[in-house]
Parts: C-alpha cells; sequence; structure tokens
C-alpha cells in the first residue's frame, strides 16, 4: 500500500505541522539575489585571474605565452560555474535541513522565516556585497573582508537569537546559527 | 523555470522513459559542454603549424584502439566522477575537456583547413560525444536531482522520490559503452585511411 506523499508536504496555508518550512518563493528570492550579485561581481574576477595568469606568464610557468586568452577564458569559466555551483548547493542544503537546525523564526514584513534562511542569507549577500564593494586582492587572509562579512552574520545570528524563549534555548542557537553562518561564508 | 522548458523537459523524459531530472542534467552538460567548446574555439591563437605529429597515434591496430580508448574514457571517468564530488569535478572536467577539444578544432582547422578534415569523422564523433555527454549527466545526476526534489512544486514526485544511484550508474555504463564502441569505430577509420 503507497503513502500518500501530500500528508508530508507542508504546503497547505495555516496548517499546523511539526516540521514547518519557509515558502519556496522565498529560497528562491534569496538564490536569485546572490545570484545577480556574484554575475555583478564577475568583471572583478575576471581581472583577478587576468593578473594570476598574467603572474604565471612572468615568472615562467604558463610558458606559451601565445596562448594567454585561452587560460585566461579558461580559468574565467571554471571560477563562473563553481561558483553558482557552490551557492545553488549551500542554499539547496540550506533548504533541506532547515527544519532539522530548528533555529527560531522571525518576521520579516509580512512573512514569517526560518532563522536558517537569515543566517545564510545574510552570509551570502556579505560576502558577495563585500567582495564587490572592496577593492579586489585575491589574497585569502584579507582581515578587513572577512571581518566585514563576519560583522552581519553575528548581527543576523543575534537577532535570530533574540527570538528564542530561554537562556538555553539561546545558547543553542548562537551555537547552531553561528556554524551555519560560518559554513556558508567559508565555503 | 518557464513553463515552456519545463513541458518540453516532461514530453522529452517521457519519451526517453527516463525522469526529467536526468533529461536536465544531460542538458546542463551538454550546455557547458557546447560553450566551452565555442571558449576553446574563439580565444585559441593560432601561431603557425603546430606540426603533425600533435595527433598522431603509432602502433599496431589494437594499440592504437587503446590508446584511444584511454584517452576517451579517461575523460568519461573523470566527467563521471561528479558522482562522489557533487558535480564539482564534472563541471570543471567539462570545461577543460571543451576548451580544450574546441582549441584542438581550432588548431587542426588552421592547420590543414576544414576541407582537409576526413568526412568519415561523424562515423565516431558522435560517439564519442554522446558518451562524454551521458558520462556527464551521470556525473551531474545526484546534485540535479537533490536540487530539483528541493525546489519542485508541489508534493515530491515518484521519479524524483528515488534514489538516483543506479540511474546514474546505468547512465555512466551507457556512456562508457558508447565510448568503447566509438574507439573501434575512430580505429577502423584509421586503419580505411593508412
Amino acid at each position: 500500500m503507497s503513502l500518500p506523499l501530500a500528508t508530508f508536504h507542508n504546503s497547505t496555508p495555516g496548517k499546523k505541522t511539526d516540521h514547518p518550512r519557509t515558502s519556496r518563493g522565498a529560497w528562491l528570492t534569496v538564490l536569485a539575489t546572490v545570484c545577480g550579485l556574484m554575475a555583478m561581481r564577475m568583471p572583478g574576477v575576471a581581472t583577478v585571474i587576468r593578473s594570476k595568469v598574467d603572474a604565471a606568464i612572468a615568472s615562467g610557468e604558463l610558458e606559451d605565452t601565445s596562448q594567454r586568452s585561452l587560460a585566461v577564458s579558461i580559468g574565467i569559466t571554471t571560477a563562473i560555474a563553481l561558483s553558482f555551483l557552490v551557492v545553488i548547493v549551500i542554499v539547496s542544503l540550506a533548504k533541506r535541513f532547515e527544519s532539522r537546525l530548528r533555529l527560531p523564526w522571525i518576521t520579516v514584513g509580512r512573512r514569517r522565516v526560518s532563522g536558517v534562511l537569515v543566517v545564510v542569507a545574510t552570509a551570502l549577500v556579505a560576502k558577495q556585497v563585500t567582495s564587490f564593494i572592496l577593492p579586489v586582492s585575491g589574497e585569502l587572509w584579507n582581515v578587513g573582508l572577512w571581518g566585514s562579512v563576519l560583522a552581519p552574520v553575528l548581527v543576523a545570528v543575534g537577532l535570530v537569537a533574540k527570538q528564542s524563549s530561554c537562556v538555553r534555548s539561546r545558547r543553542r542557537t548562537l551555537t547552531v546559527g553561528l556554524a551555519v553562518g560560518l559554513l556558508a561564508i567559508a565555503v | 523555470m518557464t513553463t515552456l522548458a519545463r513541458a518540453t523537459i516532461h514530453v522529452m523524459a517521457a519519451r526517453a522513459r527516463c525522469s526529467p531530472s536526468t533529461i536536465m542534467a544531460v542538458a546542463v552538460a551538454a550546455g557547458v559542454l557546447a560553450a566551452s567548446v565555442a571558449i576553446g574555439v574563439t580565444a585559441f591563437q593560432s601561431t603557425g603549424p603546430v606540426g603533425g605529429d600533435v595527433f598522431r597515434l603509432e602502433g599496431t591496430s589494437v594499440e592504437v584502439c587503446l590508446q584511444i580508448l584511454g584517452r576517451n574514457l579517461g575523460a568519461g571517468l573523470l566527467l563521471f566522477s561528479g558522482f562522489v564530488t557533487a558535480g564539482t569535478t564534472t563541471l570543471m572536467g567539462l570545461v577543460f575537456i571543451g576548451t580544450w577539444v574546441g582549441a584542438g578544432s581550432a588548431a587542426v582547422s588552421a592547420e590543414v583547413g576544414l576541407s582537409g578534415v576526413s568526412p568519415l569523422v561523424v562515423l565516431y564523433l558522435p560517439l564519442e560525444f554522446g558518451g562524454l555527454l551521458l558520462a556527464s549527466g551521470a556525473g551531474l545526476l545526484p546534485l540535479v536531482r537533490f536540487i530539483a526534489r528541493e525546489f519542485a512544486q508541489g508534493p515530491p514526485r515518484r521519479h524524483d522520490s528515488r534514489p538516483s544511484h543506479a540511474t546514474s550508474l546505468r547512465l555512466g555504463a551507457l556512456g562508457g559503452a558508447l565510448i568503447g564502441v566509438g574507439a573501434v569505430v575512430e580505429t577502423l577509420v584509421i586503419l580505411l585511411q593508412t
């Protein structure tokens, strides 16, 4: 006997369920926003890749200098493909584990969204906006960059934690929220 | 995704008797491969003759066949490796192999011209490219199915709630078989021409 799958799907408005989930539209909005910001950032990324290829040519690592444009094109295409893939995977994973992470829900405008969405969206948007505003240096350990990304994430986690009812729950929210935010930034 | 694209995917999936995710995975792979080939063709700078030895295969017919098979199957396995790396290596492989094929085609075309290319290549190129595409689709399928399931409208469909491992492995095996047949046909074409 097959079970009716619709019973387990929390799409009925106003229906009280054990595992409430943020609407698909909210997640897609976050995904589209982050992808749009990332697309805006691509010229900067292309400049970094171009300078890295030039550095490789100058150091003798890349011998055939006639294929500079080919090397730059490969670098840019790989960067674009991997960046979008990583963002889509992060958002999909966050959506998947939204109910299991059990972060408090907060009201944004007329919508109630889960803390996971708030933390992940803040981390991804902050990372893109900061990389867009600050000059891209290509260095991995740029304290200014990571500090500027981390600050809004800490604020978002604090806001979500404020919704917790007791101290124990608040502590758990802070720990889980920070872990989720740091993961979203690091990947 | 537009309604038209979704309807097209569902019609193709029904005709091919597979899930829409499988069609989507192969379509994504085809898109990335086509874009990479185009980039390779346009970005390659021809700086004079590259020498006829670049694409030369030597040895007995069996050795030539094994060389072709090893080269193409290696590329196929790289593309299939996304099965365990959430599609990352498949995407990177598609970009690298696509640009390599594009740049190689541009080099051949610059050296001997398109008229110098044997028309018999149509006998094996579709087989080899088809095999590589199926291997790429197999590598991307777990990821595509996961994303499709997360962002699907309404309750999960029967096709998308099933694990994709068996489909991926079948698709990968089919891709490998096509690459193998392509290698045999390519060897026969080379023997015919020498």
